[in-house]
C-alpha cells in the first residue's frame, strides 16, 4: 500500500525536489512495488493533462520524472561521432565486409524499381539466401547499442504479447552478449 | 462394373488422406492454441536452458497467473546478472552488467492469441503444422509439434508440448536446412499451486542504475488503421505478414520520437523503428542478431531506420530496404 509519505516523495520526485539520500530508496521501492509501479502506468494520464494544462516546456510530471531518474545514471555513455554499426573500413575483419558487400549487392539488385510502388507482398518463394557473418550485438559503438536495446526490449512485449512462444522474446533480452 | 469399387475406393483412399491431413493440421493447431493459452494460465516454476550460435546458457522463470492478470520473473542464472519482471502493467528489464534499468508499458494479452482466434487459415497458407512422436524433456512427456515455412522469409519450429498442461517445455527455431537457430529447452519444472509475491521480487534492486522508462506521450494506433498521417512507407513485406500496430512512441525521455510499425504472420513478429537522427549523423548502416532476432539499420533522408524480428536476417533487410518516405 502506498501511503502519504511516500505519494510525498513521488511528487517531489517529480518536481525534481527529492534529495539525495531519499532517491536511491525511492527508486529502490518504485522497482519492488507493484502499486507504485502501476502509478507509472496512471503518469499517462496525468502527464497528458499536466500537458493538456499548459505545460508548454514539454517538461509533464512524467518528463520531470525521468529526468530525475535519469539524472541518477552512474556514468553517461560516451557520444560516438559516427554511427557505424559496422566498421568494415576501420579495420575490423575483412571478411565481415566483404560479406557486407555481398550483401548490398544482392539486396540492391533484388530491389530495384522498388521505390514509388504501393506495398507488395513478395511472393518469390526461393529468395537469395545470403551468408552474414555479422557483427555481434556487443561489439557495436555505445549509442548505436543503446537504440537496438531499447528496440529489442520494445519489440519483445509485442512478439511476446501477439506470438505463441511466450519465454523466447525475453530470453533474448536476458541473454549473455558478452564476447567469448 | 468392376471398376466402379476400384474407382471409388481410389477416391476414398484420396479424400481420407485430404481428411487424415487436413485433421493432423487442425490437431496441431490446436496443440499450439492450447499451448499458448497454458504458458498464460498456469503458474508454473523452473530453469532452462537457452542456447544460440555456439552459446549455452541457464535461466530460470517463475510465471503466476491469477485473478489480477499474469506476473512473471525472468533471470539469468549465468553469466551476467539481468533480470526481467513484468505485469498487467510494466515490463521491467534490470541489466546488472550495463547497470541499467528499463521500464516499457505491457501490452495486452489474451488467453487466445490473436494468431488463432481470427486468422488460423492464413497461418496454414504460410506453414504446415505436423504432430511428432511423444518425447521426454525435463522428466516429463511432451508431444513434438512442427511448423515448416513454406518460403525463406520465415523461421521453422520444432516444439514439445507438455502432454498433461500443454505448457512449451521446448522449442527450437530451425533454419531453412532445419538447423537450429535457437533453442530453449525446461530442464525442471514444477506446477506450484500458489507463488508467493516474495517469489516475484527482483534480486537486483536497480537503485543505483540508469533507469529509461518509456514515456506517456505514446499515441498508438488501431491495426489496419489508415496510416495517412505519416510521411512514410513500407513498400517490401513478404507475403502473409500483415500491419498489426502502428504509432508513434519515445523509448524514453530524452529521445526523439520513434514510429513503430508492426508485422506479423501471427507466427513471428517484425518491427520497423524509425527515428530522426540528429543533425551530422549519415553513418548508420550494417546487420546484427541475438539469437534468432535479426535486426537491419540504415539511413534514409535523415532519419535512422531500423528492422528487429523473430525472422531471417533476409526478411528484416528486405523490409528495411524497402522503406521510403512519401
Amino acid at each position: 500500500m502506498m501511503n502519504d509519505e511516500i505519494r510525498e516523495q513521488l511528487s517531489a520526485l517529480a518536481d525534481d525536489e527529492l534529495n539525495e539520500l531519499e532517491r536511491p530508496l525511492l527508486l529502490g521501492r518504485l522497482q519492488r512495488d507493484t502499486a507504485l509501479r502501476e502509478c507509472l502506468g496512471r503518469y499517462q494520464l496525468i502527464g497528458e493533462v499536466m500537458r493538456g494544462a499548459g505545460a508548454s516546456a514539454g517538461m509533464g510530471i512524467a518528463r520531470r520524472v525521468q529526468h530525475a531518474l535519469a539524472d541518477d545514471a552512474p556514468a553517461a555513455v560516451s557520444q560516438a561521432p559516427t554511427q557505424n554499426w559496422w566498421k568494415p573500413l576501420a579495420g575490423l575483419a575483412v571478411a565481415a565486409s566483404v560479406a557486407l558487400v555481398a550483401v548490398l549487392a544482392v539486396t540492391s539488385g533484388r530491389q530495384g524499381g522498388g521505390a514509388g510502388a504501393p506495398m507488395i507482398a513478395i511472393t518469390d518463394t526461393a529468395p537469395p539466401v545470403t551468408q552474414v557473418s555479422e557483427q555481434r550485438w556487443d561489439r557495436i559503438e555505445p549509442q548505436v547499442e543503446k537504440r537496438l536495446s531499447g528496440y529489442l526490449v520494445n519489440h519483445s512485449e509485442y512478439a511476446a504479447s501477439r506470438g505463441v512462444l511466450g519465454v523466447m522474446p525475453y530470453a533474448r533480452v536476458v541473454s549473455d552478449t558478452r564476447q567469448r | 462394373m468392376n471398376r466402379t469399387p476400384v474407382a471409388f475406393l481410389a477416391v476414398f483412399v484420396t479424400a481420407l488422406a485430404g481428411i487424415t491431413t487436413a485433421r493432423a493440421d487442425l490437431n496441431a493447431r490446436g496443440w499450439l492454441e492450447r499451448m499458448t493459452m497454458a504458458s498464460r494460465t498456469l503458474n508454473y516454476s523452473g530453469t532452462f536452458v537457452y542456447q544460440h550460435g555456439g552459446q549455452l546458457e541457464a535461466m530460470q522463470i517463475i510465471h503466476a497467473a491469477g485473478s489480477e492478470g499474469e506476473r512473471e520473473r525472468l533471470m539469468s542464472l549465468t553469466g551476467p546478472k539481468r533480470e526481467i519482471l513484468r505485469d498487467n502493467q510494466v515490463v521491467t528489464c534490470i541489466l546488472g552488467d550495463r547497470e541499467s534499468v528499463l521500464v516499457n508499458r505491457s501490452r495486452p494479452r489474451s488467453p487466445f492469441p490473436t494468431s488463432f482466434s481470427g486468422s488460423l487459415p492464413s497461418i496454414g497458407q504460410y506453414y504446415d503444422f505436423s504432430i511428432g512422436k511423444e518425447d521426454r524433456v525435463a522428466g516429463l512427456a511432451c508431444r513434438m509439434v512442427e511448423l515448416r515455412p513454406h518460403d525463406a522469409y520465415r523461421y521453422g519450429r520444432r516444439l514439445c508440448i507438455h502432454t498433461d498442461t500443454q505448457l512449451l517445455l521446448r522449442s527450437e527455431l530451425t533454419g531453412p536446412k532445419g538447423e537450429p537457430v535457437e533453442q530453449m529447452m525446461f530442464t525442471s519444472v514444477s506446477f506450484p499451486k500458489r507463488i508467493s509475491d516474495q517469489e516475484l521480487l527482483p534480486d537486483l534492486s536497480g537503485a543505483d542504475y540508469s533507469w529509461q522508462l518509456e514515456p506517456d506521450d505514446v499515441s498508438v494506433e488501431e491495426p489496419g488503421n489508415d496510416v495517412a498521417d505519416t510521411k512514410w512507407k513500407v513498400i517490401h513485406v513478404p507475403e502473409g505478414f500483415t500491419l498489426t500496430d502502428h504509432g508513434r512512441r519515445r523509448m524514453s525521455a530524452h529521445k526523439p520520437e520513434v514510429e513503430h510499425w508492426v508485422y506479423s504472420d501471427g507466427l513471428a513478429s517484425v518491427s520497423v523503428y524509425i527515428e530522426k537522427a540528429p543533425h551530422g549523423h549519415e553513418s548508420y548502416q550494417g546487420v546484427t542478431h541475438r539469437g534468432a532476432l535479426n535486426a537491419y539499420g540504415t539511413m534514409v533522408g535523415g532519419y535512422y531506420v531500423t528492422v528487429v524480428g523473430e525472422v531471417p536476417m533476409q526478411t528484416v533487410e528486405l523490409i528495411g530496404k524497402s522503406v521510403r518516405i512519401r
